[in-house]
């Protein structure tokens, strides 16, 4: 035991040296072994509960008789909906936060730092804080705000919908989109900027012809990443706009919306009939799968492809 | 010498650069009128000194040559004079840079203005990964330039000047990231001609290039020199000799010695620039 | 043709004003201070919304407590007891005190016989939202309250506080606006629901003598000396006769699914990490890197669903225990979330561990474990340690999974077989059913500033001190 713990080994203790070596070895890999099956048996479980009803029809047709049978498309249409409006606000917001910071800040500045820990910390807060926030503010404060203004008396905008909804995951989806951008942006080689600036642009004329044409790939690599999350997240949406079952599809802004996460949890703990209902489930949370591995697959190809640029 | 460098450039087919040697002012160097002047500059990377007192006169309209070992400060103290180093962050800088009389690190001066009149071109070649025709096009239409026959004018001319249109004229519209690395770096001279600067840096802009080509661009260099003001970095003593009126050698962020290069070469005053000149070290 | 340089105007002193530029470029800075202000707002909304518990109601608050009773109204539950998922419901009533009651706002029978049950959001749906089988159930189908109440106190006798609760507490509320007319308006409703709720008369005499307790529980929790009482008693029973907000059973669940979850994922992480970072021949840590990395994109709805459906089963049947759902499953379910974090970052501590330091070691003559686990993982631990704090603040706040597979019973045991409720899970499951601006509304938004605040700690340990650790070992090794 003792000899074993020296840093160097006598010629003695190789043999046990070898079988700790081993043993080093087998124990990290077996930790590597029980990650990788804990992931494919998630995925094979799903598909297996879920292939049989993965059709067209599933995908494109209301749900019928209470839920129980027919299809998934007002959710993905609501969720496709969520993550556009989601986009519209984290993709710009994000992308000049990160310009800001890689191009502007100087990195030790005080205000620079500032800003990045506050990204940090939004990337760490709890997603159901953030529907906390979503309620408070954009429900309670700004839109019963609004309809304190414009209809006194009436609820338009003082309750959850589509729109508070999309904005709260918007607040949650900016550092994802910050970091990305950012990342891109510093791919764009320091030469080239320059030659820029040495030609008589300014920074900004530099930004918007050479920096953002560089690092598009970055920024929809941070839309993409943004987008499978906000796919993704239900907590956020949860008293924010998130319906179980509606008549119709989103038509404004107020509505309320149904969401391919929301409609699993619903559908898996709180309806009646969960055990009749459990193949749905199955099958919609492929859905959800397989919406956002196509998403991440994508955002890692794009990501690899920038990295092996910057080499 | 000399009969060596003539016969290198017969065998590159370019006898005019004889035309260089024998046509270089042997007037002294306090006789030119001058278009930048540099007092006490100090440069600091840091804490890291890059310059120390760097007092320099550049004549306008003519070649200056900045020669010195690696890492003396040559490509640093091209930069102080755009203002490049601005965006280097750490970089700070004491004593006066005085470009046609005025201070170009006053708060009040327009950077930008600067840079329009002081083109570069970079010891690592940094085409935009754009096209060749973006490429050129990018400094005119920074300064406003919209006419597109007017822009095609000045795209065919720089790249004519910087001896690489036959190369180019078929692929204007292909990206530049697609030729070889002598022929972005003279794509990169004709872009920073594009602009029609007062005056040019030439950051070391033939290192890369085969014979010929260096012959080419010493060639415009002989020529641009009646329009703009000229400083080149280089390694190549022969080149310095070939091409510049002025040289100065740096040594360790100091200037040693500065003089018209037929004297430097002949009959320097410091040890130093001997033995770097000699070649017996750097 | 640009102008030659002789041609154009001299060098001279002062800016040229560039206003679309300076205009563009404010922007750009004030947009980029958005993160922090979005931190600022949120720690600001988030804790306005508790701080009534501290510093008494607002008047907005009051109407905002005003206006969501309306929708309240609509969403009186006709609670029938649910057979179909035996499981889910016997966990649900077992233990279950007057918290559960929230997910249960609208039951109905089709003419299958089938039940289903809707949760609403927040409580504030129009009535045509509220009613999702309008299409497909006939008017005839829908079971009337005052039929059906009864019968749920009958047989589900655990939730009869609940419900007695709910309304006594609206009850309150409308006492309060009594003067307004639209108050008038629902508290006719509230009563009418109410005589549909409690038939016997002793239901209802004990609620009116409940309501004025309560009254007087309100009046007395404003004091501030019933604060730290009510906070942190052991019973977490918020909607009932007389509301219960002891966090113990909360602080309690929480922290037995993040321990289990670290004690099983962050071992299995780090240990993944060194694999692949020292030992894995290339070909295979190609493999199970961007393996272990799809697993941070699962969406916690996928993995709670898996835990619910799958695993809690499998367990059960293998372990023979009494709960489905468990602190157990639940911590192992959010290990699944934490290890890809943990994995993450501790990979990249152990490959930012300077070559040259392995090289010495192996100079040495250590063999390549002896390196890896004497030299690297001591090298790295800064950055290990800051990969456990970060999974920890994960698995804190993660909500879907435990909502999913934890059972959400506010237990105070220390049986991790028996069901628990995390903070996070509790916002999840109650905020939907709450009376805006009440006191239940306000203790949730309390523990999400917790969450918050805890969160933030956390995040700023690592920012400042770990990263800070991390960068002097390996610049000082
Ligand atoms: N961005 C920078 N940050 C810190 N130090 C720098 C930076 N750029 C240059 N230096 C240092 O300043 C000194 C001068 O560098 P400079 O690039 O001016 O040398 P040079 O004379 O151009 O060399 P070369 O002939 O190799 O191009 C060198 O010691 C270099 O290490
Ligand atoms: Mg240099």
């Amino acid at each position: 035991m003792e000899q074993a713990a020296t840093f160097i080994s006598t010629s003695k203790g190789s043999a046990k040296r070898k079988l700790y070596g081993n043993i080093s070895v087998g124990v990290s890999g077996f930790a590597a072994l029980v990650i990788v099956s804990i992931v494919v048996v998630i995925i094979t479980t799903v598909i297996i509960g879920g292939y049989k009803n993965f059709t067209w029809e599933f995908l494109t047709q209301d749900p019928t008789e209470g839920m129980t049978a027919g299809g998934i498309f007002p959710a993905i249409l609501g969720t496709v909906i969520m993550t556009m409006l989601m986009s519209v606000m984290a993709v710009p917001l994000g992308t000049v936060t990160a310009i800001y910071l890689s191009e502007y800040a100087k990195p030790d500045s005080k205000f620079a730092r500032t800003i990045r820990f506050a990204v940090n910390t939004l990337a760490s807060i709890p997603s159901i804080v953030f529907g906390l926030f979503g309620l408070g503010f954009f429900v309670q404060f700004v839109g019963k705000g609004m309809d304190d203004v414009f209809t006194p008396g009436t609820l338009v905008w003082g309750q959850p919908n589509i729109l508070w909804a999309s904005m709260t995951m918007g607040l949650l989806t900016l550092p994802v989109v910050i970091v990305s951008v950012e990342e891109a942006i510093r791919t764009v080689p320091r030469e080239v900027r320059d030659a820029s600036l040495a030609l008589g642009a300014t920074r900004l004329q530099t930004i918007r012809k050479i920096v953002i044409p560089g690092s598009l790939s970055g920024i929809l690599t941070g839309m993409i990443l943004a987008i499978s999350r906000g796919a993704g997240e239900v907590a956020p949406i949860l008293f924010t706009g998130a319906a179980f079952f509606l008549p119709q599809i989103p038509h404004a802004l107020t509505s309320q919306f149904m969401h391919l996460g929301y409609h699993i949890y619903v559908l898996s703990t709180q309806s009646a009939n969960v055990d009749k209902t459990i193949p749905l489930q199955y099958t919609t949370t492929m859905v959800l799968l397989l919406l956002t591995f196509t998403l991440n697959i994508s955002a890692v190809i794009l990501r690899s492809r920038l990295r092996n640029k910057l080499k | 010498m000399e009969t060596m460098e003539i016969q290198k450039n017969q065998e590159a087919g370019t006898p005019e650069i004889k035309t260089v040697m024998r046509s270089a002012p042997r007037s002294a160097v306090l006789h030119y009128e001058t278009k930048v002047s540099t007092r006490d500059l100090n440069l600091f990377y840091g804490t890291k000194q890059a310059l120390k007192d760097v007092s320099l006169d550049i004549p306008v309209k003519q070649v200056t040559a900045f020669i010195g070992p690696s890492g003396c400060g040559k490509s640093t103290y091209l930069r102080t004079l755009n203002r490049m180093n601005d965006t280097i962050p750490g970089c700070t800088i004491t004593g006066e840079v005085k470009f046609d009389g005025i201070d170009i690190y006053d708060p009040k001066l327009d950077v930008v203005e600067l840079r329009k009149r002081v083109g570069m071109v970079f010891q690592k070649s940094n085409p935009f990964p754009k096209s060749i025709w973006e490429n050129v096009a990018y400094g005119p239409k920074i300064l406003g330039e919209k006419n597109k026959t007017t822009l095609n004018e000045i795209v065919e001319k720089s790249l004519r000047r910087a001896a690489i249109w036959e190369e180019t004229k078929d692929r204007l519209h292909h990206s530049a990231l697609g030729f070889s690395g002598g022929q972005q770096q003279r794509l990169c001279i004709a872009r920073a001609l594009a602009t029609n600067p007062e005056v040019i840096l030439m950051d070391e802009p033939a290192s890369a290039l085969d014979p010929i080509s260096t012959a080419k661009i010493e060639e415009l260099i002989f020529e641009l020199k009646k329009e703009y003001t000229i400083i080149i970095v280089t390694h190549n003593m022969q080149q310095a000799a070939r091409v510049s009126d002025i040289t100065a050698f740096f040594y360790i962020g100091e200037l040693i010695e500065v003089g018209e290069t037929r004297d430097m070469f002949t009959n320097p005053k410091k040890k130093q620039t001997e033995d770097y000149i000699t070649g017996r070290f750097g | 043709m640009p102008q030659m340089p002789s041609e154009r105007s001299p060098l001279t002193l002062g800016k040229k004003i560039r206003f679309f530029e300076w205009l563009i470029e404010s922007g750009i800075r004030a947009l980029s201070f958005f993160s922090f202000a979005a931190i600022i707002l949120i720690f600001i909304f988030v804790f306005k919304e508790a701080s009534p518990i501290f510093f008494g109601k607002s008047e907005a608050e009051k109407t905002a407590a005003k206006d969501s009773l309306a929708s309240v109204i609509n969403s009186q539950s006709k609670s029938v007891p649910d057979t179909s998922t035996v499981h889910e419901k016997i966990e649900k009533v077992i233990k279950g005190k007057g918290a559960l009651k929230g997910t249960d706002v609208l039951v109905k029978v089709d003419e299958k016989g089938n039940r289903k049950k809707v949760t609403t959001n927040g409580g504030k749906v129009e009535q045509e939202e509220y009613d999702p089988f309008a299409d497909d159930t006939k008017p005839s189908d829908t079971v009337k309250k005052a039929e059906k109440k009864p019968a749920a106190i009958k047989e589900l006798p655990k939730k009869t506080p609940a419900v007695i609760g709910l309304s006594a507490k609206e009850k309150k509320d409308s006492i309060q606006k009594a003067n307004a007319r639209i108050a008038q308006a629902i508290k006719d409703s509230i009563e009418r629901a109410q005589a549909d709720a409690l038939t016997s008369a002793k239901d209802k005499a004990e609620a009116d003598s409940i309501a004025a307790k309560e009254k007087r529980d309100a009046q007395e929790s404003k004091s501030g000396t019933n604060l730290g009482k009510m906070l942190i008693g052991n019973t977490w029973q918020p909607v009932s006769t007389v509301p219960k907000f002891g966090m113990l059973p909360l602080i309690i669940g929480t922290l037995k699914v993040t321990l289990i979850s670290l004690l099983f994922g962050a071992p299995l992480a780090i240990l993944a990490a060194l694999f692949t970072s020292m030992f894995a021949p290339k070909w295979l840590r190609e493999i199970v890197k961007p393996v272990i990395e799809l697993l941070a994109g699962f969406p916690s709805v996928v993995i709670g669903f898996f835990a619910l459906i799958v695993m809690a089963s499998v367990f059960q049947d293998f372990f023979h225990y009494e709960f489905r759902l468990n602190s157990l499953v639940g911590g192992i379910a959010m290990s699944f979330a934490i290890i890809p974090i943990i994995y993450t970052i501790s990979e990249d501590a152990l490959t930012a561990v300077p070559q040259a330091l392995k090289d010495a070691s192996t100079a040495l003559g250590a063999s390549k474990w002896q390196t890896a686990f004497k030299v690297v993982l001591p090298a790295a631990i800064p950055g290990v340690f800051a990969a456990i704090i970060l999974g920890f603040g994960r698995a804190f706040g993660e909500t879907m999974i435990a909502l999913m597979a934890t059972g959400n019973a506010p237990l105070t045991s220390a049986n991790i077989l028996e069901p628990v409720r995390t903070f996070a899970a509790t916002i999840g499951a109650e905020m939907a059913e709450v009376v805006f601006g009440d006191q239940h509304y306000n203790v949730l938004f309390l523990i999400g500033s917790m969450l918050f605040i805890f969160t933030f700690t956390l995040n700023s340990v690592v920012e400042f001190y770990v990263r800070k650790k991390l960068m002097r070992r390996i610049q000082g090794l």
